[in-house]
């Protein structure tokens, strides 16, 4: 294999894909990483949720997106470059935003097309991304690793996530809600009450449901096989971000949302390590050059809302990192 | 003699003894109860003081024990050779439930094959998979028809192999409506085949293993018994002899002879026939039987790791337990095979079976550094595409193509090396039983001849 820098050696060496069965060379490889990642954890106080001001508010971009490769040496942008792609975290089975299509077999969606525009801005060419299929629960510890340099996969932004990793600016609202069998006479959630409600481990989704403590919680590892649950009749409702369930309705023509209001307002964002603020800056560069460009509408309109476009998220700046 | 007791308890009386018995009719001491066995003793003394009692008594004595000798010949060789038929009926259980576990794992490989290409799954992938399928539900029925096969055990695999077909029916129907949701049914159908039909059908190998094994040593102990009661029969009827030859002006007794050559010969014929299987038997055991073993071994864990270079390609940067288990499954493998291969007697499709595992090892690492490299599409193209040398598919193809030649050729050796040592068994159980009886015979016309003369 052809390594090329130190990061790439390092990354591969962290994920672990080492050919040969070398367990030791793994742990001294990640030490550096993991280092700076307990000092994170320390600072942190345990449970309670964390005050972080605003969650949506994010580092300000240091103006226009600069021209491909005009990038300062020292950034975590020029590793990007160095290396020759963008490694991305995402879903592979969330119908709309990160799902693989199992016509062609590629990757498709709102959120990988997010990591589209990146990686131009970045490397010139929208398609110079390594996936990394992972789990909900999979995401901010990856990030913290460094196994991915960007995470794209429904990620609510709040301030407990904030400790561990940093958030662009918003880049699309959700909302929590209910997926119910077609026939069900159930309005709210509180209508559930002893019922079977799926939901994936490591999500806000699952944090939300301690809020109804009658309800009997089935968690798994991966949002679809909630679905897969859910046809096969062992639970009777999933909850999850209404982006996600309607790509579920969308698969299955006897499941539809609950009408109530969404349960919580789940701002998205993409996740990046907190070790390279000056990333998120330019991530959110992209992502205002999106608004002025017309791509966030182009883009919402293609996977999401074809009829009744929604607006992009107005960015909120002001965290210092 | 002794007074009549009184009713005041003698305080000088032994104190044991109880009173009840009161020798209310004093009968003379010596005449104590009869003992039967002295009795019998005296009896059998006083009959054996004349020489033809004592002739009588031994000439039965020998023809007992021929009879005896014969019996037991008979048995042990009839059970020895049968628990090496059932040795041989067990191994071959375990090359089918093997296959069984190999046409699964195939099945499985190809079903997230056909998932990790993408679009309409090509023919020859699906083909594969129900040619998988319908192989492993034969030998499923084939195992279970097995006298001692475990039936229930079975039936429940060919449950799970059922709802395994049903939900990658649902993957793939999910899977052409464009649907994401096929994946997951096609990860519950293998996390299914892996938690419930798999580890029954290692069980079930194991069993049958032990069975094996079981068999094998029990065949050990018999030639004992055998030795022992051919020795008694001999000893018998050459005291017999002696003591004819001591009484009487006679040098030979014909009839007595001729009862200790069969015995002898028979008996010789039995030992050597014993231990010639013992030896083919321990030989089959750690020869060709633990290659049997060694190879189903191999190609289950390579079959495995197989799936895992599947799932790993599928989790896409973060399967590395599959990663991992594939690593563990490929280096069991070759350490199986290489055993085997590296032996003076390994055959040519052994060798070339090893040979093709460490191509396909080799062949792994290049798909594995491709996908590190995020050269996704590149790695699952050689790690999917049906031909084309050197892809992961082809070199595999001729792994599984010499391992199973290699398989077929070993238990073969085992069936023919233990069916040539049941018939030679059965055989001499016949001869011994035959050579006993005449014995019997011949002992007997001996002695009762050399009583006549005493008359």
């Amino acid at each position: 294999m052809t390594v090329r820098g130190r990061l790439t050696s390092l990354l591969v060496v962290a994920g672990g894909l080492l050919v040969a069965s070398g367990c030791t060379s793994n742990t001294t490889a990640v030490a550096p990483i993991s280092t700076t990642t307990t000092t994170v954890v320390a600072a942190s106080p345990a449970t309670t949720p964390p005050d972080c001001g605003n969650p949506v508010a994010s580092f300000a971009p240091d103006g226009p997106v600069p021209a491909v490769g005009d990038v300062s040496p020292d950034t975590f942008m020029a590793k990007i470059r160095s290396r020759g792609r963008l490694v991305a975290g995402v879903s592979a089975d969330t119908l709309l935003f990160g799902y693989r299509n199992p016509l062609t077999g590629k990757l498709e969606g709102f959120d990988i097309d997010m990591l589209h525009q990146v990686a131009k801005a970045v490397l010139g060419d929208p398609n110079r991304i390594q996936y990394k299929v992972l789990t909900y629960a999979q995401r901010i510890p990856a990030l913290r690793k460094g196994d991915v340099d960007i995470v794209a996969d429904v990620m609510t932004i709040n301030c407990t996530r904030w400790q561990q990793i940093d958030f662009s600016a918003e880049y699309f609202t959700a909302g929590q809600q209910v997926l119910v069998r077609k026939d069900s006479s159930a309005r709210t959630i509180n209508d559930l009450d002893g019922k079977k409600m799926c939901a994936a481990r490591g999500s806000t989704n699952i944090d939300e449901l301690k809020k109804y403590p009658r309800i009997v919680v089935v968690p798994v590892d991966d949002i679809s096989d909630c679905l897969v649950l859910f046809q096969q009749g062992s639970v009777d409702s999933i909850t999850g971000d209404n982006t996600v369930l309607a790509g579920f309705v969308a698969q299955d023509p006897y499941a539809k949302q609950l009408t109530a209001p969404a349960l919580t307002r789940e701002p998205y964002g993409l996740g990046i390590a907190k070790t390279h603020p000056e990333f998120v800056r330019y991530v959110n560069g992209v992502l205002e050059q999106m608004h002025t460009d017309g791509t966030w509408s182009r883009l919402d309109a293609r996977w999401l809302n074809p009829a009744t476009p929604d607006k992009q998220p107005t960015p909120v700046y002001g965290r210092q990192p | 003699m002794t007074p009549t007791p009184t009713v005041v308890p003698p305080p000088a009386a032994p104190p044991a003894t109880s009173l009840p018995p009161p020798p209310t009719t004093p009968t003379g001491p010596a005449v104590v109860r009869p003992d039967p066995l002295k009795q019998l003793f005296r009896r059998v003394a006083a009959y054996l003081a004349d020489s033809p009692s004592r002739l009588r008594v031994m000439g039965v004595l020998s023809v007992t024990m021929c009879v005896v000798f014969a019996v037991v010949a008979g048995i042990t060789l009839l059970t020895q050779s049968s628990t090496l038929a059932s040795a041989k009926g067990h191994a071959a259980q375990v090359v089918r439930l093997e296959s069984i576990r190999t046409s699964l794992l195939t099945a499985d490989a190809n079903a997230t094959n056909a998932f990790l290409v993408g679009g309409l799954e090509s023919s020859a992938v699906s083909k594969a998979y129900d040619t998988s399928i319908a192989s492993a539900s034969a030998s499923i029925a084939d195992a279970a028809a097995h006298e001692g096969g475990d039936a229930a055990v079975l039936h429940q695999v060919n449950g799970v192999v059922s709802r395994y077909t049903g939900l990658v029916a649902e993957a793939q129907a999910n899977n052409r409506q464009g649907f994401p949701v096929g994946a997951a049914y096609l990860r519950q159908a293998t996390a299914l085949l892996r938690n419930e039909a798999l580890p029954q059908l290692d069980y079930l190998v194991r069993l049958e293993q032990a069975r094996v094994t079981d068999a094998f040593a029990a065949s050990d102990g018999l030639s004992a018994l055998l030795r022992a009661v051919l020795v008694l029969a001999l000893g018998l009827l050459l005291v017999t002899q002696v003591w004819l030859f001591v009484h009487s002006r006679r040098t030979f007794n014909i009839g007595l002879l001729v009862a200790t050559l069969a015995v002898v010969v028979s008996g010789a014929v039995g030992l050597k026939t014993m231990s010639f299987a013992t030896h083919r038997a321990e030989s089959v055991q750690h020869g060709d039987y633990a290659a049997v073993t060694a190879i189903a071994d191999a190609r289950v864990k390579a079959f495995d790791a197989k799936s895992d270079e599947s799932l790993t390609l599928i989790a896409r940067g973060s399967g590395q337990a599959y990663e991992t288990s594939f690593q563990s499954l490929t280096t069991a493998a070759a350490y199986s095979l290489l055993g085997l291969a590296n032996h003076v007697h390994a055959s040519g499709a052994e060798i070339r079976a090893a040979d093709a595992l460490r191509s396909y090892h080799a062949v792994h690492t290049t798909i594995r550094a491709d996908d590190d490299a995020g050269y996704w599409d590149q790695a699952v193209r050689l790690a999917t595409e049906q031909s084309g040398a050197g892809s992961a598919n082809e070199v595999f193809a001729s792994f599984d193509e010499a391992s199973q030649q290699a398989l077929e050729a070993r238990s073969y050796q085992v069936h023919s090396d233990l069916s040539g040592v049941t018939t030679p068994l059965i055989a001499a159980s016949a001869v011994s039983v035959v050579a006993g009886l005449a014995a019997a015979i011949a002992a007997g016309i001996g002695v009762s001849r050399r009583l006549r003369e005493y008359r």
